[in-house]
């Protein structure tokens, strides 16, 4: 009985493995026909944030402040009907199985957009924005560190 | 009557003078109880055995199962481990105005949120303001 637990215990640990992350699923499908991804690493964000005038920018939203914490960008856009369950899926898997909390769904003229955010404390470490339309789909994971203020910001110069 | 301890320590005469001590009285049926508490205890033993061997119906193949699984997770974490991404973009300028037009979709689409969420606020209002006769 003892050897069935451990058993048990080494093949529930193994399971790990699979675990959803916004990197596992960007990788699942960014090779795919029909998929457009974007990935965008910390090395590039450095890169970024030495750029003199990234600052001023053309609009009013100064990204500097919340790209300089950021570890990762991965992007998936695509209007593949098989893509888009597997993918659907596949970010639901990933939203039940991290602390992810809904921090927003809107529903308008056929389009449902979720925003979940997982915290630390008062900051964001993880932003998952998916939006769904019955022939396209759009999965945005950004990790790293966002000051819940500065996304305020963000938002507030958006309303705007 | 002596103790267990007082029996083991007889030795051969004294075992010998007992033996040929024929005022002391064995019990008609000592001989039945010895054979009965010695099968009694064979069986004892060998009930312990038999559970100590033989596990339920279940278990050895959900050992198998068990072992299957792991060997199959095992596999599949060494051939689904992520390679190491490349970036998109090779120019940051590029790479940043990407990262606008997504923060700017973000944004806006949570800004629409906040826009209805307040415009229900105030219908909300406006109906139980109504309803008070306010």
């Amino acid at each position: 009985m003892k050897k069935i637990i451990a058993f048990a215990a080494i093949v529930l640990m193994s399971l790990s493995a699979f675990a959803q992350s916004g990197k596992s699923i960007y990788t699942r499908y960014s090779d795919e026909k029909g998929v457009e991804a974007v990935y965008i690493s910390p090395n590039m964000f450095k890169l970024i944030g030495k750029i003199p005038d990234v600052n001023t920018g053309n609009g009013d939203v100064n990204l500097a402040p919340i790209i300089r914490n950021l570890s990762g960008f991965y992007l998936l856009s695509t209007s593949s009907p098989r893509v888009i369950s597997d993918l659907s899926q596949d970010v639901q898997k990933l939203i039940k199985a991290g602390k992810y909390e809904l921090m927003m769904e809107a529903k308008d003229d056929g389009e449902t957009v979720r925003i979940y955010t997982e915290n630390k404390g008062d900051d964001i470490v993880s932003l998952v924005f998916f939006s769904s339309e019955p022939d396209e789909v759009s999965f945005i994971c950004v990790d790293g560190l966002i000051k819940q203020e500065e996304l305020n910001i963000l938002i507030d110069k958006s309303t705007r | 009557m002596k103790s267990i301890r007082e029996i083991e320590d007889l030795g051969m005469e004294d075992l010998g003078r007992i033996a040929a001590d024929t005022s002391i009285q064995v019990p008609a049926d000592l001989e039945e109880d010895l054979r009965k508490t010695v099968a009694a205890l064979s069986l004892a033993e060998e009930e312990r055995e038999t559970r100590r061997s033989v596990a339920p119906s279940w278990v050895r193949p959900l050992a198998a199962a068990a072992s299957l699984g792991l060997l199959v997770a095992a596999g599949a974490a060494i051939l689904n481990t992520p390679e190491e991404l490349q970036d998109t973009y090779s120019d940051p300028a590029v790479a940043y105005a990407m990262l606008e037009e997504s923060f700017g979709k973000i944004s806006s689409k949570m800004s629409q949120g906040i826009a209805k969420a307040q415009e229900a606020g105030y219908e909300a209002r406006e109906i139980t303001n109504q309803a008070l006769g306010l």
